[in-house]
């Protein structure tokens, strides 16, 4: 099922594409294809940090830092107006519902976008910092 | 550029990398399979320190340890063929001492991506992978893919266009 615009879907800023030192985030964290978000219609913001931090975090090391909220319709309004080397290079893309056990929110961005597309979408993005009190190290890994 | 040794790092190197791990480093009982005999040239961890400094010197470290899977299905560990093109890309490179250092991350696939700002706050972008390295200029609306052989004129291109 292809997501109407109106939804929202949060991606996991973890340690491997965000660095916290500078507060970079790297031109890989929506490269794809079938780049795993997860969506709020589904399960709350305020619910995700578990969920997400259950399953990304698979070995020490990379740890849940915040979480990424765009729009769909935002996100596809950005593919639509890219340009790449200063030659408009429109991407129709596409956000499906795909839900796994671990997680009945879970959803991909189909498409497999360019450095510069990835840093146009993580401009737009809202960033969530972890919630006060909240430690993702505490959570129970599920890993597959 | 410095030597570059085609065999697995040393005991003492891996002594040397167990030694000096992150303040609470656990190890997860749930990875089977990792890989600390990772291989790594010999010379690149003294070059990413002397380069990117201290942070980007640790997440380095941290990323060299990851097996294939660390991030599910389908994700890598980091192939000897892109530390080499880290290698050529950072012996070639100038970063100003006066900016942030430029931030190390690993995609999905076990590339590794350095990303820093121009002068005037905008992004550039380069990512090392086993046959070459892709690039984004944010300033100059540029974006595309060299070859390894490339690699050396893309840092030179970016110290020229960035300095």
């Amino acid at each position: 099922m292809t997501l109407p615009d109106k939804e929202e879907i949060a991606r996991a800023l973890c340690s491997d594409k965000y660095d916290p030192t500078t507060g970079r985030l790297s031109t890989s964290l929506f490269k794809g294809p079938n780049t795993s978000v997860s969506r709020l219609a589904v399960i709350p913001l305020s619910d995700q940090w578990r969920k997400l931090a259950a399953t990304v975090q698979k070995l020490p090391g990379r740890r849940l830092e915040k979480i990424g909220v765009i729009g769909v319709g935002q996100l596809r309004d950005i593919g639509a107006k890219y340009q790449a080397n200063n030659k408009p290079a429109p991407v129709d893309i596409h956000v499906v519902a795909e839900p796994v056990a671990s997680n009945a929110a879970h959803a991909l961005i189909q498409e497999k976008l360019s450095d510069g597309l990835s840093n146009s979408i993580n401009r737009a993005l809202l960033q969530h910092p972890l919630p006060t009190g909240f430690d993702p190290e505490t959570v129970p890994r599920e890993i597959p | 550029m410095p030597p570059i040794v085609e065999s697995p790092v040393s005991f003492s190197q891996l002594d040397f990398w167990r030694r000096t791990s992150l303040v609470g480093y656990r190890f997860n009982p749930q990875v089977t399979s990792w890989t600390e005999t990772s291989t790594i040239p010999a010379g690149l961890p003294e070059l990413v320190f002397a380069k990117l400094d201290n942070t980007a010197w640790q997440r380095f470290r941290d990323f060299s340890r990851w097996p294939d899977g660390w991030a599910g299905p389908g994700s890598h560990a980091i192939a000897w063929g892109t530390y080499l093109n880290l290698e050529r890309f950072l012996d070639g490179s100038r970063f100003p001492t006066s900016r942030t250092p430029p931030s190390l991350f690993v995609s999905d696939e076990g590339f590794l991506g350095l990303q820093w700002e121009a002068r005037n706050g905008t992004t550039v972008s380069v990512t090392l992978h086993p046959s070459g390295a892709d690039y984004f200029i944010e300033s100059e609306g540029a974006e595309g893919t060299v070859e390894d052989a490339e690699i050396p004129a893309l840092a030179e291109r970016l110290n020229r266009t960035l300095a």
